[in-house]
């Protein structure tokens, strides 16, 4: 049975709260109802705090019966990764080491999101600490794909693509550090993008990777995407790498006409897009025939587009490899499971032993990532990988930055296979690793980049993934919004 | 080529104990996780291009130290509370 609110965006659930066509108590219930019905399936929430969400509801009804002002995003429900601080609110990046860690402070994405109106629903599963290609590695189990719910629904921000795609939420966010918002957007159907390193504030992000992590969201439409992208951007003085606010002006995308946009894109210079065509052919077919599709698309709207390549990408993953788990084995050398963590007796332990002993319950990827990053730094092998994996860093982005000298977006698929099965890759590390293959260039050029449902086969969705020069989401929303009304594809899965 | 005793050393760097049980798959997956690593060997470091790190201005400022009170739930986040401490391990 289909419900009114069901494809509502956050811009018509907004205003249907602002005109009073319904209130924000009657759209929290009804998230709360599909909760209740869909995730003992799916498995996208970890936490979800109906009461805090329903007085916040009534807050905000309340406060237009008496003709106050409200948050432009007052009402909008929204579900958050795991691994992102909120106040009160326990977050454990789905791992036994924080399974009771209520932090005493929100990210600032959190304290900006709550301060426009947003309502939080609760807190979405993920592989424990970031780490994983299929929200498989978490203490509660994996999500499942709201289109098929024996296979993964990618990862790590697992529970943030499938909390939308099942409209258990309007919108959330997820933290992207080889992949985690674009592999599961494409594998659930959704809209997701890793912002340009340093656009949005990491603070109250639970490091995993610092050099390489953004928060990004995941929306329905890249109008919502948008719309988040411009509230959470910005400077941050508790987070010193962000930039100033000059970048985050983004258009009202979804009130132009697909023509006016083509227009302001080639306003100054001929617009130009380049398809990775040996990365592409390189995918499956099932995949790589959408991205020559969509291609074709953007060419019947007249935008010109040809074939280009990178050289350097057969480094990309080694060297992300090797600098993730370097910087993960360095951050979670805090985890000693004395300030907080789990119910481990010290009685009778001495001090190294009940370090070693708590910290061996670390699930089996973040402890896999802890040994390879201590090898790697360790004495004799620092300038055999970190160095080299550093200076490929520097090659991949040296690269791109030329290639963007000529090309405004870079086209490619996000995933090169489509969603496999729960339980398929998970005795091969390095099988699953391969599924980050695409989505790491961006992380480590500092890029921007969004993937964007563009179809489905065998029921199972596929996602392109688009990318610009540093700071030019500008760019990459509108052309991802131009291609969204050409394909016109279903993000609402409703199948179970 | 990752040896058990060269696990044995990354897991007493890292601070995480294994059973047997567990070098024995550890080291199998670590070995051919590193041996994929191993193409950046390829990778010649003297060789230039023409990429530098730019470091942004503000990455060296430091905001001012201002004395916030905190008004989170203590014991909510205390854990192994001893009278209003933290019991920890014996130090030997």
């Amino acid at each position: 049975m289909t419900n009114r609110f069901q494809n509502y965006s956050i811009r018509q659930i907004h205003n249907g709260i602002k005109n009073e066509e319904f209130t924000s108590e009657e759209y929290v219930s009804y998230i709360i109802d599909r909760i209740e019905k869909k995730d003992e399936k799916i498995n996208a929430f970890i936490t979800v705090d109906k009461e805090k969400a329903l007085e916040n509801a009534k807050n905000i009804d309340k406060k237009i019966r008496d003709k106050e002002k409200i948050g432009i995003l007052a009402g909008v429900v929204m579900g958050i990764k795991d691994n992102i601080s909120t106040i009160d609110l326990k977050t454990t990046c789905a791992s036994l080491m924080l399974s009771d860690y209520y932090p005493p402070y929100d990210a600032t994405v959190v304290k900006r999101l709550k301060e426009n109106g947003v309502i939080i629903i609760g807190k979405l599963n993920m592989d424990e600490f970031g780490m994983g290609s299929t929200t498989e590695y978490s203490i509660i189990g994996p999500t499942k794909n709201p289109w098929n719910l024996d296979y993964v629904a990618g990862g790590s921000s697992g529970g943030s693509a499938a909390s939308v795609a099942s409209g258990e939420c309007t919108a959330s966010l997820g933290s992207d550090t080889g992949g985690s918002v674009r592999c599961p957007a494409s594998f659930c159907s959704v809209v997701g993008l890793k912002p340009t390193y340093g656009l949005v504030s990491r603070y109250g992000l639970v490091s995993y990777a610092n050099s390489l992590e953004q928060i990004g969201p995941v929306g329905r439409s890249v109008s919502d995407v948008s719309t988040l992208l411009k509230i959470i951007s910005g400077y941050d003085e508790k987070d010193n790498t962000t930039i100033s606010s000059d970048y985050t002006e983004y258009d009202d995308l979804d009130l132009k006409e697909t023509d006016q946009i083509i227009s302001d894109l080639n306003k100054n210079k001929p617009f130009k897009i380049g398809l990775l065509q040996d990365l592409t052919n390189k995918a499956d077919k099932e995949v790589s025939q959408y991205v020559y599709r969509s291609i074709d698309l953007l060419k019947e709207n007249h935008l010109e587009c040809d074939e280009t390549d990178i050289n350097s990408t057969e480094y990309a993953l080694p060297s992300y490899y090797t600098i993730a788990s370097a910087e993960a084995s360095s951050n979670l050398a805090r985890y000693d499971n004395i300030r907080y963590g789990f119910e481990l007796n010290p009685e009778g332990y001495e001090w190294n032993s009940y370090y070693s002993d708590s910290r061996s319950r670390f699930g089996s990827e973040v402890k896999r990532r802890i040994f390879v990053g201590t090898y790697v730094l360790s004495s004799g092998y620092y300038g055999k990988y970190y160095m080299k994996a550093q200076k490929a860093k520097s090659m991949i982005k040296h690269e791109l930055k030329t290639l963007f000298q000529e090309y405004d977006i870079l086209v490619l698929p996000t995933v090169p296979i489509l969603p496999f099965k729960i339980g398929e890759k998970i005795d091969d590390p390095l099988k699953m690793y391969l599924t980050d293959i695409y989505t790491v260039i961006a992380n480590l050029a500092g890029i921007p980049a969004i993937s964007l449902p563009v179809g489905f086969s065998g029921g199972l969705p596929v996602g392109i993934q688009l990318m610009a020069d540093e700071f030019k989401e500008k760019n990459l929303l509108a052309v991802s919004t131009i291609l969204e009304r050409m394909v016109n594809i279903k993000k609402y899965a409703d199948v179970f | 080529m990752i040896s058990q005793e060269d696990l044995h050393h990354i897991s007493k760097l890292s601070k995480i104990h294994l059973s047997e049980k567990e070098f024995e798959i550890y080291s199998m997956q670590i070995e051919k996780i590193i041996e994929y690593l191993d193409k950046l060997d390829e990778i010649n470091l003297n060789e230039s291009n023409d990429y530098k790190i730019s470091i942004t201005k503000n990455i060296c400022e430091l905001r001012n130290d201002v004395h916030v009170p905190f008004t989170g739930n203590f014991k909510r986040m205390r854990k192994n509370d001893d009278e209003g401490f933290v019991k920890g391990p014996k130090m030997t």
